[in-house]
């Protein structure tokens, strides 16, 4: 039986996204992060004082960003690699955002890198489907994707070099956590 | 440009409109379709193509499947990066509408030999917020939500040990 025909015999189909899990270090860290970098919207925030071992973490954010529920746990590890591509996340905007998102990640210090797949089809002035790329504090790897950026100087194409994405996360604390206000008191 | 001082994305008008897609690792496409596409009801929304690896212009390629509404996956051959056993983030969570939903996808799980943890971290008296913790082929870990699930033995509420939810994915699906 083909697929198709196998998916509508049974009928039986996932609804809707409930959540995306990250791994972080730091909670304030990432709440600065998420909610004034990113403008995701405080949900939550559960800190569970924990001592080793440890076997689940349990202290974690929750933020909506978009439609999208990301919850940020507090694990010390299991963050990609700078040389592994996936898993990652990729969230769609609009074209004109995508220059601002990168002036904006400018002004935070966090270095990102628009991309474009589109070889030999498009150049300079041309609407482009473009992927800007960017890593959270922790080294998770995130995106931004837009079908309709007017292609500028900034694009590279792909493939591209994962290594200028790479900053100090607790670096880029010190530096910003003067900025953090927490929403939970 | 000269960075100017940082200010919060809302000042800025920032936005994003949703979920692109989300990306895992698998090791075999063949096997990653028969698992979202058979076992988890996805629709293939993009083959994988080697053509631009050998072009030069990308480093891997996906298989792409669109697993519900808003949700698709791009599941990129690469052999290492899933997360292990009891490392339980990064995951990726979905709901369906009805506990007999629930218990249809917990079923076919186990019919093809994956190991599944049903457990719940709010109980509202009879009823719960159920979730099913399983595994993909590759070790990606997944899960399923269902509110208002009936709230039994059946459902655990002490946590799962991640160990319990491993298989190899040379031997899935397993043979009758």
């Amino acid at each position: 039986m083909a697929i198709s025909e196998q998916n509508q015999a049974t009928g039986l189909r996932l609804d809707s996204l409930s959540h995306v899990a990250l791994p972080v270090r730091d909670l304030d860290r990432s709440e600065l992060y998420y909610t004034q970098v990113l403008g995701a919207k405080f949900v939550d925030r559960v800190d569970v004082k924990q001592t080793p071992p440890i076997t689940s973490y349990e202290s974690h954010l929750d933020v909506q960003w978009g439609p999208v529920d990301l919850k940020l746990f507090k694990q010390p590890f299991g963050e990609p690699t700078i040389e592994q591509a996936h898993p990652h996340y990729a969230f769609t905007t609009k074209g004109p955002m995508i220059d601002k998102w990168v002036d904006h990640f400018t002004s935070w210090g966090i270095p990102s890198v628009i991309v474009c797949r589109q070889h030999g089809k498009v150049g300079m002035g041309d609407k482009c489907a473009v992927e800007l790329y960017f890593l959270d504090p922790d080294g998770n790897p995130l995106e931004l994707d837009a079908r309709d950026y007017i292609f500028s100087e900034r694009v590279v194409w792909a493939p591209y070099d994962h290594y200028p994405l790479l900053y100090h996360g607790g670096e880029w604390w010190e530096e910003h956590k003067s900025r953090f206000k927490p929403t939970k008191a | 440009m000269a960075a100017t001082q940082p200010r919060s994305a809302d000042e800025l008008g920032l936005t994003i409109d949703g979920v692109n897609h989300l990306t895992l690792p698998v090791r075999d496409h063949d096997r990653a379709r028969r698992f979202y596409v058979e076992l988890l009801g996805g629709e293939v929304t993009r083959e994988p193509s080697w053509e631009s690896v050998k072009a030069g212009r990308s480093n891997s390629t996906a298989l792409a499947v669109r697993v519900c509404e808003g949700a698709e996956f791009d599941l990129f051959y690469q052999p290492f990066g899933m997360a292990q056993p009891d490392q339980e983030h990064p995951h990726h969570a979905f709901f369906v509408q009805s506990p007999a939903e629930l218990d249809a996808f917990r079923a076919k799980l186990q019919e093809t030999g994956i190991p599944t943890a049903l457990i719940t971290r709010q109980q509202n008296g009879p009823t719960c917020l159920a979730e099913l913790h399983f595994n993909d082929p590759d070790g990606n870990h997944l899960q399923i939500d269902c509110r208002n699930y009936p709230f039994s033995d059946k459902v655990g509420s002490a946590g799962f040990d991640g160990w319990d939810l491993y298989y190899s994915w040379r031997d899935w699906p397993r043979k009758r």
